[in-house]
């Protein structure tokens, strides 16, 4: 782990730290209104109107472009529906709004995985206890050793291979993350337990394959099979893209991993610093931001998750001058250095590994 | 599940998202959802001098409603869904056709919506109706009608149904407002008078020396005055507390049935920082509690045996949100202070800044 990015912070400068960013937390929270509901309106409109147009053109794909074309507009209203749209959403930054539609408890994304167990692994496990080994299911999903921290077992030579199908497959990853199988292996839970658990994942499972691999292919007639591609080829675009935004958010080189034992005596600050050091940003345009879900401002997400994401950008400025009076590292880059960085973390503990000695 | 459903809708609702069936219909200018109840404001006219009259016209999902009852009506506010009750005051037999007569009252969000800034064509969406002030069976010989101010919006519901069916009845209305400008339905009320002669209206102004029949405040001795009272046999009254009370305790003096409902503007609580008990209201369980206003919500109602889904418990992760139907709270997470019926709320950061009532 690197340290030396980060200065040691006093008990008294750890308060001050988190109430400084508790107070731009405070004046954001007191702005959220109009604009944001007008916001989040426009965008589940273009997630209707790009499924609706990506759809349309997979139905005329005797056209060959028309197909190149459905798949990159389905994909990115996939994109928008789970990263800006569900995500937020199920933080409850929309709740002020009182939206049936729009409320965090009960709003259900067009992913594999339900928005009851995302609800628990992500908004709770996660955010909670960012970046804790052990308590973090995030961490490496259950599969990959992304920090030297982690206990190495041979499995982990061929993570490179997996972690490439994770890629692939990035909403059946999430969408059995919950059921956490490894404790099967390990005997800690019983198949009949597992079976009640299966029952809505099964159910939503079931509902998302029927959708885009029967009743709309079905819909397109002689259609039939170039529309189940194109929806194929579309969840698998999403895939990779959510994966990727996802991966950079916490394993780049500079993002640290925790021991249980942080929460022990935990002074008041503390989770903030944890959130800070535990995620990073990708530097990119509006539109960039805007299809990462506002992931591409992790940092700000983790310090303040129940807050609108649009607003990260502008908080973002404060963030980063809190974080330079106080020494800390505000771990910020571009995309392909970022994704380089976790790529690399995924090949290098592969083998064997064993953390940095921490500096005094 | 709603009573309305085509056929072909109910074959496609287990791969219908409720949302997007919303979406489209909205977005095609009908009111039609999938299970919730829109109404396009047909229009607004001016009633008295400072209230109006909203004649809308429901969705299928409506399922209609008994004189004397009231709903819950939702617009959209600066981006907020806002929520109030109001009585009917039109004919059931009117079908999907609902009318509602709001009072403007000074600084009512919701009222001052609804008479300044609504227009023909707008969106609102209507909850079920509720209410127990309801015509008896069988009909009663002598029914005497107290209405004070907007009180007479359940009792014009009542009194155009009576009309319809031929007055069956002898109806005695006493109607007070504070001047003449201010009665509602004036002309339709001595209309019907002129038809059906066992209805006899009285009206009171309250805050002008009037040569009207009655005057003054609700007593022993103005009811006294009214033909015939000791034939009444069911006396309805509704209005402001207040006079709710005064009604109260005048009936039980003269040994009359009395239903009533009562209406208060609600009140914004300042925060107390005085160490207080508040009534809280479970609304589904049918349960109160008297809890502190110096702990979350969450904790207490724990401790009170009440099982409430949580997780991070410092409003981060939105496990533990739910409804509050009425009363003040203040969030420790965001700072703010709030009273908006309807409003979604975090129980492990929010305190009781007087009674509430939650939907749990």
């Amino acid at each position: 782990m690197n340290y030396s990015k980060n200065r040691v912070l006093s008990a008294a400068e750890l308060a001050q730290f988190g109430a400084e960013l508790e107070a731009i937390k405070h004046e954001q929270m007191a702005d959220v209104g109009e604009v944001d509901a007008r916001y989040i309106r426009r965008i589940v409109k273009a997630v209707r109107y790009t499924e609706v147009i990506g759809r349309g053109f997979l139905f005329l794909s005797f056209f060959p472009p028309f197909w190149v074309l459905g798949v990159l507009i389905l994909a990115l209203s996939k994109i928008l529906e789970n990263m800006e749209l569900g995500h937020n959403v199920i933080h409850g930054q929309y709740d002020f709004m009182n939206e049936p539609s729009l409320k965090g408890s009960t709003y259900e994304w067009d992913i594999a995985g339900t928005s009851d167990n995302w609800r628990e692994s992500h908004n709770f496990k996660h955010h909670t206890y960012t970046n804790i080994k052990g308590m973090d299911d995030d961490v490496g999903y259950g599969m990959l050793r992304l920090f030297p921290e982690q206990r190495w077992s041979s499995m982990a030579l061929f993570q490179t291979f997996y972690a490439a199908l994770l890629a692939l497959l990035f909403q059946w990853g999430i969408a059995i993350q919950e059921l956490e199988l490894g404790k099967i292996v390990k005997g800690r839970k019983t198949w009949a337990q597992l079976r009640e658990e299966l029952k809505p994942v099964m159910r939503k499972i079931n509902r998302q394959l029927i959708k885009d691999y029967v009743i709309f292919p079905l819909l397109a007639g002689p259609m039939f099979l170039s529309v189940l591609a194109g929806n194929f080829v579309a969840n698998i675009l999403r895939n990779l893209w959510t994966f990727m935004i996802i991966f950079c958010g916490h394993f780049t080189a500079d993002a640290e991993v925790f021991h249980k034992s942080v929460l022990e005596n935990e002074l008041p600050g503390h989770w903030y610093l944890r959130q800070l050091r535990g995620s990073s940003n990708l530097k990119g345009g509006k539109l960039f931001h805007i299809l990462s879900g506002n992931l591409s401002h992790q940092i700000e997400h983790h310090l303040f998750p129940t807050v609108p994401a649009r607003r990260y950008a502008a908080m973002s400025i404060k963030v980063q001058e809190v974080c330079e009076r106080f020494g800390q590292n505000y771990n910020n880059d571009h995309l392909y250095k970022q994704f380089g960085q976790v790529v690399w973390r995924i090949i290098r503990h592969s083998f064997p590994s064993s953390p940095k000695p921490v500096a005094a | 599940m709603q009573a309305f459903k085509t056929l072909s809708e109910n074959l496609i609702a287990p791969l219908i998202n409720p949302a997007q069936f919303d979406f489209w219909a909205q977005q095609f200018g009908s009111t039609r959802a999938w299970g919730r109840c829109f109404a396009r404001v047909v229009s607004v006219v001016a009633e008295s001098s400072d209230t109006k009259t909203l004649t809308l016209k429901a969705n299928r999902n409506w399922s209609g409603f008994t004189a004397g009852q009231h709903c819950n009506v939702t617009a959209t506010i600066a981006g907020r869904n806002i929520t109030r009750s109001y009585s009917i005051s039109s004919d059931p037999m009117d079908g999907r056709r609902v009318q509602i007569t709001v009072r403007r009252e000074a600084g009512g969000l919701m009222s001052e919506f609804l008479c300044n800034d609504i227009k023909a064509g707008d969106r609102l969406e209507l909850g079920k109706a509720f209410g127990d002030m309801l015509l008896p069976t069988p009909m009663p010989t002598h029914l005497l009608l107290l209405a004070a101010g907007s009180g007479i919006t359940p009792m014009m519901s009542q009194i155009r149904t009576l009309a319809r069916i031929g007055m069956p009845a002898s109806v005695t209305l006493i109607y007070w407002e504070k001047t003449r400008a201010d009665f509602n339905f004036a002309q339709e009320l001595n209309s019907i008078a002129q038809q059906h002669t066992n209805l006899n209206i009285n009206l009171i102004t309250t805050r002008e020396n009037d040569e009207l029949a009655f005057s003054g405040r609700i007593n022993n001795e103005l009811l006294a005055q009214v033909e015939n009272i000791e034939s009444v046999d069911q006396v309805f009254a509704c209005g402001a507390s207040g006079f709710v009370e005064a009604a109260t305790s005048v009936c039980e003096l003269l040994k009359l049935p009395l239903m009533s409902e009562a209406f208060t503007p609600a009140k914004v609580q300042v925060q107390d920082s005085e160490v207080a008990q508040y009534d809280v209201y479970l609304r589904r369980q049918d349960r109160h509690l008297s809890l502190s206003n110096q702990l979350p919500l969450l904790e207490q109602l724990e401790n009170a045996g009440v099982a409430v889904a949580s997780g991070c418990r410092q409003g981060i992760c939105n496990t533990c949100t739910c409804v509050r139907n009425s009363g003040t709270t203040a969030d420790a997470f965001s700072g703010a202070v709030d009273s908006e019926p309807q409003q979604i709320i975090k129980l492990c950061v929010s305190r009781a800044v007087g009674n509430i009532e939650l939907d749990l």
